[in-house]
């Protein structure tokens, strides 16, 4: 080649690349360039090392154009990227992606049963029986059911027990892991030690066959997951009435120290005969101390069911079981998942977000209270959870479905529509008591005492701050301002005259009468305020969801009606009034009106409004009335802040009347011998009586505590005590607990007498909705005592009362080894009219294994204890066949039910005790009739 | 060019400050097409491997915290490449229900598979190279100007005749010399930088 110029040095081949160089320079070397090979092997060389071009040639000769598909993959990565980095960012977890968890996501029930058995089957014995699959020991195993946590779940015949039961094997591939045997006997032994309704019984362990197995109780029926693919989801009462087993059964588990670490709808098995809700496959569940059976970083669980804390790899406990829980329930209730994502990975940064759609927003007619307890169990910091499933159950046992149920829709039906500041007022002290979960607590007050208004609503706005507002617009939201029904069967007579209800002057619903107001032939209702003169119902709004017939809403009650006569604030409110009438002192705070009193006198109080009190009032000798003036509702706030004496401390007689009596503070820590810290009241020694009264205590903290008490009576009462004992009454010889009248939300708590006095506690026309419990406690039981002639009598008299609680009734608690014989002769039991099945409980607090005695949950049950004198009429046959179907359920959950019944109590209280037919109404009230 | 290039720590430190979206940027900018390649060479569809892709994205966006840097046991594209394979099976299993093998197993066969003996490594570190170079020379030519870029690529990439090209582009053969050198010595800084990310 043209060889005539001279190579340029190399440093004018660098800069020619750098472009460095002079232009004239550079023209010359270019030129130089196009003819000198050395040069172009040389400067190729500076500007790479040797093999660069190779490589070039190599990566990007069949580079093939992807750019539009990569700059969308591109585009979507890295908008996923930002969003997860602004998440990291925030502190979410991470997850990793090693561990068999993410296998188990991508595997669906389905495809994993339909993976069958053929890992086991070689491990099988061979069983020529026609219906068999195979054979292990004395178990002839009749059908693959499906596979568990790990191994596979066979239906089975037990040869020698003959009894069907169902068989879980461990994989033969897990089989030869000493850690994953010893985690799949972990699971048997779990369930073993739990012996509960609503989890899965194991009957045996098995290691005498080729694989580990164990033997389980069969559940004929299916699993929620299969009741959800079937219907998508399940109505409000349902989901409540599955809830509550299982987490019946959860609190179980929990209490053994066991956590199930898996709960979803597929470990959900619902009998079919008792439509019991089981739980089981406990196959990831470990004790709670034992860590070492999960390796580090291996998540375990279904991702949209795990809690967050899981993904962060934080400590798992009893509440993360709840958050499960939670994300069942809401599966359940909306048919949709709360995270869910089209990856399990995407899944799990929703959980780990926990945001999801509010279920009201799915499911507009859920039941409030429902959807609170949902949202609290979704909540991402375990301790904003319900703290445990024990009080799961508690708060499930407040929900009433707000959803029409179909039972209803025939039936006529009136709507009252409260105003929901009413009950604001008394939710509000305890959604202020508990700031943690003021849904919650709000919620469930509201259930029962929204529905329980509606019953004895009496009561003028507690404050003059609460003036009633027109319910068409409190009842437009969803919720607490919800309407109640109040339904009336039709069997109601149509008076000719208004019927008065016996009641105080600050009866709201005044007049109750029927008329025809549909052209169908239904029955409406019309009510007569006192003020106000008649108000007709209107017509049917209900739409077709909602309660058919005849839907008729009193729109709202006018505020005059509702709020005291004005009365000139006083500036010295307090009265004390001397016992003989004669002297009449004032004075500016009710403290030292009470303090100043002589006993005998009695304390007016003549404003409305709240009165707050911030230490506690202590009496000696002195036997006090507190009353509200005619018309005026004066609210009486105990602002104690963290103190556990009582509001008003006494040895003498007290009476109350007319008053609110509100507590307010958190809850307290409880006291190692129950719950008696707190108290509103405490007497000693004296008689209390209360009539008009509307008692709050602070969450976990009793109303009143009674001790060595001749006599204690509440009449026309409301008491509500969340998470507490209404009263606790610990009687002296021969007293009486008579609760008459009186909405109870809450429990009553009697200590056993001491011996050998008797006691006597009658409840009358009541509405309870709780527990009323009898306990006897060891320090007052004396075996010696009771190995004489003569056992203390306590004598029950339970009549006409709504009561609300699905659980025992009554439960009687003993701590030292007494046959239930022997115990039961000690009450003589009179039920009767209870609207509600009363069922009872004998436990044995002294025995750890078994504490269950002797479990009575029917009256005909009860029967059969020595010392049952008598039976009411609620035994008729009609009512047991319905309450013992699943019509029972139904029936209790509904508002609708629930006001129907109310509504019977009204009318009870209008009549004469005599007149009273509960049980008709209950059987009129069921279903087709 | 050594096939294995070791992802540099930094990249790794960055990303795990997952705050860096700038890094992430980065990141996906390298390892996406990369993970799709690697999806179409194991038999998907473009839509399907653009899935593939998005799937292990959002698992190493997870996930990276989780992993340690190891330079003696551990490569970072090799775990990449453990997740990659992981999501490719899961979505196999979920298209076609039907499972090949139980859960634990492909788990199990995943996390022991020795990268020595791993034909897919291979494959995946060339994938990882040739993105290198594909990134570089976006960036590069997105820097010179266009008939530069021409001259570079139909000589050094198309192993055309430098007077040939010099013909079709209408320049001096001199400059087409000149551009393949700046372009090669460009190209040359922006893979190791790249590779230094």
């Amino acid at each position: 080649m043209n060889n005539q110029q001279k190579c340029p040095p190399t440093e004018h081949l660098q800069a020619l690349i750098a472009g460095t160089l002079a232009v004239d320079d550079e023209t010359t070397v270019a030129g130089h360039l196009a003819n000198c090979d050395t040069c172009q092997a040389q400067i190729e060389t500076i500007a790479a090392p040797a093999g660069f071009q190779a490589d070039v040639a190599q990566w990007l000769s069949d580079s093939t154009d992807h750019s539009d598909l990569l700059s969308n993959i591109i585009a979507n990565a890295e908008a996923d990227i930002r969003e997860s980095s602004r998440e990291l960012t925030m502190g979410q977890p991470t997850v990793s992606v090693t561990g068999n968890s993410l296998e188990d996501s991508v595997l669906s029930g389905d495809s994993r049963q339909k993976r069958g058995y053929a890992d086991v089957e070689k491990w099988l014995e061979v069983d020529d029986h026609p219906t068999a699959v195979g054979r292990l020991g004395q178990f002839r195993l009749t059908e693959f059911i499906g596979r568990g946590g790990m191994g596979s779940v066979f239906k089975a015949d037990d040869l020698k027990l003959q009894r069907e039961v169902a068989v879980k094997i461990l994989s033969p591939e897990l089989a030869s892991n000493e850690e994953a045997c010893e985690r799949f006997l972990r699971e048997a032994r779990a369930i073993a030690a739990i012996n509960h309704d609503n989890i899965v019984t194991i009957h045996a362990v098995g290691e005498d066959a080729a694989l580990p197995y164990f033997v389980m109780e069969y559940v004929h029926g299916h699993s929620l997951q299969e009741h959800l693919d079937r219907r998508g989801q399940l109505r409000d009462s349902e989901t409540t009435r599955i809830a509550r087993h299982v987490a019946k059964g959860l609190a179980a588990a929990h209490a053994k120290g066991i956590i199930h670490r898996d709960i979803k709808p597929a470990n959900i098995l619902i009998q079919k005969d008792s439509k019991r809700a089981k739980l089981t496959d406990f196959g990831l569940a470990r004790a709670g101390g034992d860590g070492s059976l999960t390796s580090a970083g291996m998540l375990v669980g279904t991702p949209a069911f795990l809690p967050p804390e899981a993904l962060e790899e934080k400590e798992i406990d009893e509440r993360s079981d709840l958050f499960s829980l939670g994300v069942t329930f809401y599966r359940a209730v909306s048919g949709k998942l709360p995270f869910e994502g089209t990856t399990p990975f995407a899944t799990m940064q929703r959980v780990a977000k926990t945001e999801f759609t509010p279920l009201h927003e799915l499911v507009p007619d859920v039941s409030a209270e429902l959807c609170d307890i949902i949202n609290s169990l979704l909540q991402r910091d375990p301790d904003q959870r319900i703290e445990s499933a024990d009080k799961l159950v508690r708060w499930l046992k407040c929900v009433r479905p707000e959803a029409a149920d179909r039972l209803d829709q025939e039936l006529p039906v009136i709507s009252v529509e409260t105003s929901s500041q009413i009950a604001g007022d008394v939710v509000a002290k305890h959604s202020q008591s508990d700031a943690r979960r003021p849904l919650i607590a709000l919620a469930s007050l509201v259930v029962c005492s929204l529905l329980v208004y509606v019953v004895f609503f009496r009561d003028a706005p507690s404050s003059k701050e609460q003036g009633i507002e027109t319910a068409q617009d409190a009842s437009s939201t969803h919720g607490i301002d919800s309407p109640v029904s109040l339904s009336v069967p039709e069997e109601v007579p149509s008076d000719s005259e208004p019927t008065k209800m016996a009641a105080t002057e600050r009866l709201l619903i005044a007049e109750i009468n029927t008329e025809d107001v549909g052209d169908r032939g239904s029955k409406g209702l019309k009510v007569d305020l006192p003020d106000s003169g008649v108000r007709e119902a209107t017509p049917p709004v209900g739409t077709a969801d909602s309660i058919a017939g005849v839907s008729s809403a009193i729109k709202a009650f006018p505020a005059s009606t509702l709020t005291p006569k004005p009365i000139a604030v006083k500036s010295k409110p307090y009265v004390v009034i001397a016992e003989d009438n004669e002297s009449q002192t004032e004075f500016d705070s009710l403290r030292d009106a009470i303090l100043a009193a002589s006993s005998g006198s009695t304390i007016e109080i003549q404003e409305s409004g709240r009165h707050t009190i911030r230490r506690p009032i202590s009496l000696h000798n002195i036997a006090l009335t507190v009353a509200a003036k005619q018309g005026v509702l004066p609210t009486i706030v105990a602002d104690l802040e963290d103190s556990e004496e009582p509001l008003i401390r006494t040895d003498s007689d007290l009476s109350l009347r007319g008053l609110v009596v509100v507590a307010e503070g958190d809850e307290l820590e409880e006291d190692v011998d129950g719950a008696k810290v707190g108290a509103l009241i405490h007497v000693r020694e004296a008689m209390l009586k209360c009539s008009e009264c509307r008692f709050t205590a602070r969450e976990g903290s009793p109303i009143a505590v009674l001790e060595n008490c001749r006599s204690a009576t509440w009449i026309d009462c409301e008491l509500y005590s969340l998470q507490g004992v209404a009263i606790h009454w610990q009687p002296a010889a021969d007293g009486y607990l008579v609760v008459e009248q009186c909405v109870v939300v809450s429990r009553i708590f009697v200590s056993s007498p001491r011996l050998p006095h008797s006691a006597n506690v009658i409840l009358t026309a009541n509405a309870i909705a709780n527990d009323f419990t009898f306990e006897n406690r060891d320090e007052v039981i004396d075996q010696s005592n009771l190995a004489g002639n003569k056992p203390s009598r306590t004598r029950l008299t339970v009549e006409r009362n709504l009561i609300l609680s699905n659980d025992s009734l009554i439960n009687i608690e003993v701590n030292e080894a007494i046959p239930v014989g022997e115990l039961a002769a000690g009450f003589q039991w009179q039920g009767n009219g209870n609207t509600l099945p009363v069922t009872f409980l004998f436990q044995n607090a002294t025995d750890d294994e078994d504490n269950l005695n002797l479990e009575i949950d029917s009256l005909s049950d009860w029967i059969k204890l020595p010392s049952v004198s008598e039976v009411g009429s609620i035994t008729a046959e009609s009512l047991e066949s319905l309450v013992t179907e699943s019509n029972y359920e139904v029936l209790l959950d509904t508002p609708q039910a629930f006001s129907r019944i109310v509504g019977t109590l009204i009318k009870a209280r209008r009549l004469p005790v005599a007149d009273l037919s509960v049980e008709q109404t209950l059987v009129n009230a069921g279903p087709g009739k | 060019m050594s096939a294995h290039v070791t992802t540099r720590l930094s990249l790794l430190l960055r990303i795990r400050d997952s705050a860096n979206v700038e890094a992430w940027t980065r990141f996906v900018q390298i390892y996406a097409p990369v993970i799709h390649r690697f999806g179409i060479r194991r038999g998907l569809q473009d839509a399907d491997a653009a899935d593939l892709t998005q799937d292990v994205l959002r698992a190493v966006s997870h996930s990276i915290e989780k992993f340690e840097y190891d330079p003696e046991t551990g490569k970072f594209r090799c775990w990449l490449l453990t997740i990659a394979r992981y999501t490719l099976c899961r979505m196999y299993q979920l298209r076609s229900r039907q499972p090949t093998a139980s859960g634990d197993s492909v788990v199990k066969e995943i996390l022991e598979a020795s990268p020595a003996y791993d034909p897919d490594l291979i494959s995946w570190d060339n994938e990882y190279t040739r993105r290198t170079f594909e990134l570089a020379a976006e960036h590069v030519r997105s820097q010179v100007e266009e008939v530069t870029w021409l001259a570079f690529s139909k000589t050094a990439i198309e192993q055309q005749d430098p007077a040939r090209v010099a013909d079709e582009l209408g320049i001096k053969v001199g400059t087409v010399y000149v551009s393949k050198s700046r372009v090669l010595a460009r190209l040359q800084k922006a893979v190791s930088e790249i590779e230094r990310i």
